[in-house]
């Protein structure tokens, strides 16, 4: 056996699944080769080391979040097909509406141009509606999947992603209320607060969004966030923004708008 | 006669063995190669005090240079620990700490020193920069700039990459070139005034922001008719079926030559300048 062959060989014998002639040869050629012994030996004591490695656990939000590209990417498909379906229906059920329409048209001769452009209205209409469905469902899946690169501007670019969304079924408001509270960028922090503004649509959101206040670093997405309160009309969140306003710790102009938004929203 | 003879020792002595005694040290220089120049490379600053320069060039390496006293940690030994007919020896401090890994150079500065540190490093070079109480300065880079100055100036030049600066009591200062724009920026400050200079045939969507200031410019800007980003949504109003919300705040929303990629522009005391090259 060559010195070739006995490196090829060695990842084989430590898994055990070498043939008994290969690894007597090996055995021997081990014996008479100083080199290729003392890589064997150094190789495989990384190979048991290997072993001894903890393997890496997936993070418990990957599941969530593949699970929330899926659903945005289904809901896009779902709002596309089921649309056009009752568009059709209404399109059958009124199937007899051009040739009577026609028929008409030897008596009114006006009649026919309206009628064209009445069916050709309803086909596009439904074509739009499906456009619609599938363009949303992209974009919440551009969104999300945006908010979560490395660079700060393509996160920034997310939470544009994210203005464009027209309709959501929470994914995207969890993203940006996640991008407010942990995104270490300021910018896109400030992005994320103004862009909420259209999805806390919930009392629970709400609360989260007045939550969000004091652990902020940055006073000036405090203040986007007082801002976001007082627009949302939420007098729920009038106690939070009182210990907001007393709150000695955070900046005064911070402490200041608090106490502006108390009197707001009284 | 001779008081004033020791006077004008004293006078010119003292200081002058002052000087011996806290000589301005002389700028240092570090050189540190990436690891791999064809992989994407980043430079990450974090100065307690004192004042950053990048600039980007040809090169390959990080070049480093800094000045400034690095004090060391504050000592316990006071004047009067001096053992009696000894004399200290000054132990060398080294007030940053710079290291390559993985295409990645990290410069770190201690809390006490107040440094002046000037870095060169290749143009596309991913800058990630944060000082508490010192300025920033970029010029020439074409990577992405994340850049943090919570006291201090920034002012980036000839930048042909995205910028995302933000300051809370300086004053924020950005000239960019056509390259850049097709990457979303924004630029914010608590207290100071942001001053960007765009090409004049930059297409962007811009989102301005100045609660107490003003916000200037000489490009034509076609000012969105509703604020806020839900006009952008077909038929206004809330997302999931709720009525036009009234806005409080003063965002402006507009576009110029056309809109394009978003940049943002957020101050709550300071003006906005935005002015064409």
């Amino acid at each position: 056996m060559t010195c070739d062959e006995a490196k090829a060989c060695f990842a084989d014998d430590w898994c055990g699944m070498l043939r008994t002639p290969e690894r007597d040869q090996l055995k021997r050629h081990l014996e008479d080769c100083a080199a290729c012994r003392q890589e064997a030996d150094g190789l495989e004591s990384l190979w048991r080391k290997l072993d001894s490695l903890p393997a890496q656990e997936p993070p418990p939000q990957m599941r969530d979040r593949f699970y929330a590209a899926l659903g945005a990417y289904g809901e896009g498909f779902s709002a596309a097909s089921t649309e056009p379906r009752r568009k059709d229906n209404f399109r059958t059920a009124f199937a007899w509406l051009p040739m009577s329409v026609a028929a008409a048209a030897l008596l009114i001769g006006l009649g026919l141009g309206y009628a064209i452009s009445s069916q050709k209205g309803v086909r596009e209409n439904s074509e739009v509606a499906q456009l619609r469905g599938e363009v949303n469902g992209m974009r919440e899946l551009v969104a999300l999947s945006l908010l979560r690169q490395q660079s700060a501007s393509e996160r920034l670019r997310g939470v544009s992603w994210a203005n464009q969304v027209e309709s959501s079924d929470g994914q995207v408001l969890a993203a940006l209320l996640d991008s407010v509270n942990h995104d270490p960028n300021v910018n896109v922090r400030l992005a994320a607060a103004d862009a909420l503004r259209t999805f806390a649509m919930t009392s629970a959101s709400r609360m989260e969004i007045v939550r969000a206040i004091i652990p902020q670093s940055a006073p000036l997405v405090q203040i986007a966030l007082i801002d976001l309160v007082v627009d949302l009309k939420d007098s729920a969140s009038i106690s939070e923004l009182k210990r907001v306003a007393g709150n000695d710790s955070l900046n005064p102009s911070v402490r200041e708008r608090a106490a502006w938004a108390v009197e707001r929203l009284q | 006669m001779k008081s004033t003879f020791l006077k004008s020792i004293v006078f010119f002595a003292v200081p002058a063995m002052l000087a011996a005694q806290d000589p301005a040290p002389p700028p240092q220089r570090i050189t540190l190669p990436f690891s791999d120049p064809s992989r994407p490379k980043s430079l990450t600053v974090n100065i307690p005090m004192g004042s950053v320069t990048v600039t980007g060039y040809d090169g390959n390496d990080a070049v480093i240079e800094y000045s400034g006293r690095g004090d060391g940690p504050p000592r316990k030994a006071r004047p009067d620990d001096l053992p009696p007919g000894m004399h200290r020896l000054d132990q060398p401090t080294n007030p940053i700490e710079a290291t390559q890994e993985n295409n990645v150079v990290r410069v770190k500065g201690g809390s006490w020193d107040r440094l002046n540190i000037q870095i060169k490093v290749p143009k596309q070079t991913t800058l990630e920069l944060k000082t508490m109480n010192g300025s920033i300065s970029v010029e020439g880079i074409s990577g992405e700039m994340t850049i943090d100055a919570m006291n201090g100036h920034i002012n980036v030049q000839d930048a042909s990459g995205p910028v995302m600066a933000h300051s809370m009591n300086g004053r924020i200062t950005a000239s960019l070139a056509q390259l850049s724009a097709a990457k979303a920026s924004s630029f914010s400050s608590m207290n100071g005034s942001i001053e960007v200079t765009l090409p004049a045939d930059l297409k962007a969507r811009l989102k301005m922001k100045s609660d107490h200031g003003e916000i200037y410019t000489d490009f034509d800007v076609k000012v969105d008719s509703a604020t806020g980003p839900t006009s952008l949504a077909p038929g206004g109003g809330g997302k999931n079926g709720g009525g036009v919300l009234p806005h409080t705040d003063r965002t402006l929303y507009g576009t110029i030559n056309g809109g394009g990629p978003e940049m943002q522009f957020i101050t709550y005391n300071g003006r906005i300048v935005i002015r064409k090259k």
